[in-house]
């Protein structure tokens, strides 16, 4: 399984203009199966459910991937985007870690953050996990 | 359409009315006071109106600190940039914009809403905590994306620091279009739920979840806006064809206020929807 890296935008609330995002992204583009994407929210200004849910329903439910953590979110984006994944019925694909606590994700915060340089990585793909 | 302001307080519902078919009449010139819903209400008569080709009949507020208040608010500019009329507002010189946040605008596309947000954060910092700012940032992300998305008709927007009825500082948003309405959005094709008045279309539009889209995970914008607003102690005021619904923050000891219905009712039919959002700011 590898990982995709991907700074959450300063502020696109909107659904649509998230899709546009999104596809932009050249990480995002294919299928995403067997990958695993964490998000570093640090940027994010302005939280909305409908970010959060969109960003989950394209990335999990029409790519695939297996998993997304959220991170360095406020607490207001961990209960959206728990709040979402639930709606969804994928609450075990979405994990997030607040801008407090390092990752929910068992040791993996860790090893990203020495492999590059995490935060401020923009976004890029690492290979396999251990 | 015929909107004639009279009494103590302008309550945008009791002076208007569909009276003239050929015309817009504005009789403002007993206006004694302005919130930020009402006048997004009579700009949304003003986008009918220019949709409709109607003339258009202006008396001026006859008070001079209204007519600042509706100028630096951008509504003679709107009358001219809309319908082409041109009214003489007896502006006084000198006057002060800081409590407008933002004027009145008409909402082109989604790209419009992230610069309004950078003007938003820039404009209300120091207007009370943080949350309020997010609270209202959020309305406008989430109010907005359903406007564009649902109402299938042309909207504004505008945002305010006021001391309403000289009480307390509030922070106010409002949006608004001439569109579809909440009751006929419910008629798409991949919505399950089919309300028959324009009450049950707000009812079903404030529960978490209920949308017009088949899609699961939508319909949480307008629920989680009002449960934001309410919980700072907010109001959210729905209005929608012809009725109205007001959702309040309720102050519970040592507890987060939670959001209840404090008023339900019938308005004189307006097509399109309005929400208008205040949070106390201090």
């Amino acid at each position: 399984m590898s990982d995709v890296l991907v700074s959450a935008p300063k502020s696109l609330g909107t659904r649509d203009l998230l899709r546009a995002w999104v596809e932009q992204v050249p990480d995002l583009q294919d299928d995403l199966t067997n990958i695993s994407v964490v998000v570093d929210c640090s940027q994010l200004q302005t939280a909305t459910p409908s970010f959060f849910d969109e960003f989950i329903k394209i990335l999990v439910l029409e790519r695939h991937a297996t998993h997304i953590e959220f991170r360095e979110a406020n607490e207001r984006a961990r209960h959206l985007a728990l709040r979402s994944a639930a709606n969804r019925h994928i609450s075990d694909r979405v994990t997030v870690a607040t801008r407090k606590e390092r990752s929910t994700w068992t040791g993996l915060g860790r090893q990203l953050k020495e492999r590059s340089n995490w935060p401020g990585l923009g976004r890029q793909r690492s290979k396999a996990l251990p | 359409m015929e909107i004639v302001a009279s009494g103590a307080s302008f309550d945008f519902d009791h002076c208007y009315s569909r009276r003239g078919q050929t015309r817009l009449s504005l009789d403002l010139a007993r206006l004694p006071y302005t919130t930020l819903y009402g006048l997004v209400c009579m700009s949304c008569c003003v986008l009918q109106a220019a949709q409709d080709g109607l003339a258009v009949q202006f008396n001026a507020p006859a008070d001079a600190s209204v007519c600042n208040f509706v100028s630096r608010l951008g509504f003679d500019r709107f009358l001219t940039d809309n319908l082409g009329f041109r009214c003489e507002l007896p502006v006084s010189a000198g006057g002060t914009s800081e409590n407008v946040v933002i004027d009145l605008r008409r909402l082109g596309d989604a790209n419009d809403l992230s610069p309004l947000e950078a003007l938003l954060f820039d404009r209300l910092r120091g207007h009370g905590p943080s949350q309020v700012v997010t609270a209202i940032c959020e309305a406008l992300w989430e109010l907005g994306g359903n406007a564009l998305e649902h109402a299938h008709g042309p909207g504004l927007l505008a945002a305010v620091v006021q001391r309403p009825d000289r009480s307390g500082q509030q922070v106010q948003f409002a949006i608004g279009d001439i569109g579809i309405g909440i009751r006929r959005s419910f008629d798409s094709p991949g919505s399950t739920r089919h309300p028959q008045t324009d009450h049950e279309a707000i009812d079903l539009a404030v529960e978490d979840l209920v949308s017009s889209s088949a899609d699961p995970g939508r319909g949480q914008g307008l629920p989680t806006t009002i449960e934001s607003v309410s919980g700072l102690g907010g109001r959210v005021m729905i209005r929608t064809g012809g009725a109205l619904q007001i959702v309040s923050g309720e102050r519970r000891e040592k507890k987060q206020p939670l959001a209840r219905v404090v008023s339900r009712r019938s308005v004189p039919y307006l097509g399109g929807t309005v929400v208008s959002v205040s949070i106390p700011c201090g």
